[in-house]
């Protein structure tokens, strides 16, 4: 186990029982996972595969069958849970409040003082654009506000770990902006994130490392910079070649991939793609794209360990 | 943790005020109203002899309806106080905070038992201004009666919220308020089983039961009337202001009903705590 890990489970397996017959269904089956001190953690899945499981357990709202589970070294409670900032997929509250009364009532669960609160609540309104609507019944409230309603009680007690069940779930573009630009704010403050979602754009642009989920089980997980464009390398698209032209570019180091009907891709270092660039122009062959290599995307990676496809 | 505790409870009292307040006065009200007005219409109608009687059975007899609705609001809205977070999901975000699962529990139950005695009050105040406009004498029996009439209802509401609460926490404010009833109702078939003489073993399931439940709500409402109907023979002189000792074994009964809500309560903690929090769809 890592010890620095803020988050990390280790062979959870989790299961409900269904039908008359309470036949078992594992939300999470031998599910092993550390989250590092500072980091962004996404976890990808479809509805179902255990994310919100996962989260659950996380909290201390489920129990696990089988496995560990440490948040900050600790079984989830109420000690852990002082240091967690949680916002749910869709932020459910109480519509009798208004945003104030609702940042007070949490704000007072976490351990905040009135003093602390007076402090801390009028900044988190602006900053996530809520000021106007400070005195506004939450039960009028639009998904999105009621979204980053939910994200502002999740950060109103400056927590150590943000775990963030889909939150651009039902933003528009500004406001899944915001959110985000709020995340990476957050992870420059030091502080760790778990987050779930569906939206991979997100998860590319947000965070350092991924966890696809399906049916319960890990079923791939890498660092984010690893995928998109590889810039040390770069791909050539040409038309008319033949055999010769090979023959005649001999003296240059490149690769050729995709050969057929005249048509093909010239694979070649950053280092060598002046020269060669220079010597296909002599030849009787046209450039098409200059760019550079592409790598599996995210959405390739999750398409074939996750779909399937 | 006191202040968590409270900081639900005033939630879990905002909460009702705000969506079934009214509702829940409004019904007592017009209760209270067929209740009162029948008997007190036939007071004013009837010969001055029998207007005494009426007009005092319409005022405890409006309380009594009053402090049954009161009872019935308790359980069911503790019964639907955890079920309702469970299935609104409002829990998660709750439970997400350092918060430990009894005070939840705990700030539920004062938040509904505060909303029952807050009802229980405005029907006491509504029946002494009931009282007072159709001249129904107040003495100082009268107001021990009700002390003890309103200990009981208290008693009750402490007790079968308390029930109600940790029951609905299982996810269903049906099964909760239904068994609540049920265990309301029980002491009648406690002795009914006790009295069976003929089957030793549906006695011994009697007794069980009756060692395992509290007695069941009693109201001492109807005693508020102590004016006899005309043509009875005539009831001997009121007692004297209870003693000390008199009510002492009027007490009993509350103290062991409040030692088996706390017993109750400990084990639906219990409970609550060690089990996982599963969301209900409604």
């Amino acid at each position: 186990m890592n010890a620095d890990a803020v988050i990390a489970i280790d062979g959870l397996t989790k299961t409900y029982r269904a039908g008359v017959r309470l036949k078992p269904i594992y939300a999470v089956r031998n599910l092993t996972l550390h989250v590092p001190r500072g980091s962004i953690i996404a976890c990808v899945g479809p509805n179902g595969a255990g994310k919100t499981t996962t989260i659950h357990t996380l909290l201390g709202l489920l129990k696990p069958d089988a496995g560990i589970v440490r948040v900050f070294g600790e079984a989830p409670g109420p000690s852990v849970l002082r240091r967690v900032g949680y916002q749910s997929e869709i932020f459910h509250t109480y519509p009798f409040y208004s945003t104030v009364d609702v940042l007070r009532y949490y704000g007072r669960l976490s351990g905040l003082t009135p003093h602390d609160l007076a402090r801390h609540v009028p900044p988190l309104l602006e900053r996530l654009g809520l000021r106007d609507v400070g005195k506004r019944p939450v039960g009028t409230f639009s998904k999105g506000m009621t979204q980053r309603l939910g994200l502002a009680q999740a950060l109103l007690h400056d927590p150590e770990l943000l775990i963030l069940d889909e939150p651009t779930s039902g933003l528009d573009p500004e406001g899944r902006r915001l959110v985000l630009d709020i995340i990476r704010e957050e992870k420059d403050r030091g502080k760790t994130i778990f987050l779930s979602s569906h939206i991979l754009s997100d998860v590319e642009r947000t965070c350092d490392e991924v966890v696809m989920i399906n049916k319960g089980e890990v079923a791939f997980a890498d660092r984010i910079s690893s995928f998109g464009a590889d810039t040390r390398r770069w791909e050539i698209e040409v038309s008319g070649w033949t055999p010769a032209s090979r023959a005649l570019l001999a003296e240059h180091q490149f690769d050729v991939e995709d050969e057929a009907e005249g048509r093909a891709i010239i694979v070649c270092t950053t280092a060598d793609k002046k020269a060669l660039l220079h010597a296909l122009t002599a030849l009787p062959v046209d450039i098409g794209s200059v760019q550079p290599r592409r790598v599996a995307t995210l959405e390739d990676k999750y398409l074939e360990h996750v779909s399937g496809v | 943790m006191t202040t968590r505790i409270l900081l639900i409870a005033r939630n879990a009292f905002r909460g009702i005020m705000s969506r079934r307040a009214l509702y829940i006065w409004a019904g007592a009200v017009l209760l209270m109203f067929f209740r009162a007005a029948p008997q007190i219409v036939a007071g004013f109608r009837g010969p001055e002899r029998v207007r005494e009687f009426m007009l005092s059975g319409a005022v405890a007899g409006s309380l009594e309806v009053w402090a049954f609705l009161c009872l019935a609001a308790a359980i069911f809205l503790g019964a639907g106080s955890v079920a309702t977070e469970l299935t609104t999901r409002t829990i998660v975000t709750v439970m997400a905070r350092p918060v430990h699962r009894w005070e939840l529990l705990v700030g539920k139950w004062l938040g509904v038992s505060a909303f029952a005695m807050v009802t229980l009050a405005i029907g006491v105040v509504l029946a002494y201004g009931l009282g007072s406009y159709v001249g129904v004498d107040v003495d100082r029996l009268t107001l021990v009666i009700l002390r003890e009439a309103l200990a009981q209802s208290i008693v009750a509401i402490v007790l079968y919220s308390g029930v109600a609460v940790v029951l609905g926490s299982f996810g269903s404010w049906v099964i909760g308020a239904g068994v609540t009833v049920l265990l309301a109702f029980l002491p009648v078939l406690v002795n009914e089983l006790k009295a069976i003489d003929d089957s030793p073993n549906w006695q011994r399931v009697g007794i069980t039961l009756d060692w395992m439940t509290p007695d069941g709500y009693v109201s001492y409402y109807p005693r508020l009337n102590k004016v006899p109907f005309p043509g009875t023979p005539q009831r001997p002189a009121p007692p004297a202001v209870p003693q000390r000792e008199d009510t002492r074994d009027l007490h009993r009964p509350l103290y062991a009903s409040l030692a088996y809500a706390a017993l109750y309560f400990l084990a639906g903690c219990a409970a609550f705590t060690r089990r996982n929090i599963n969301l209900t769809s409604g």
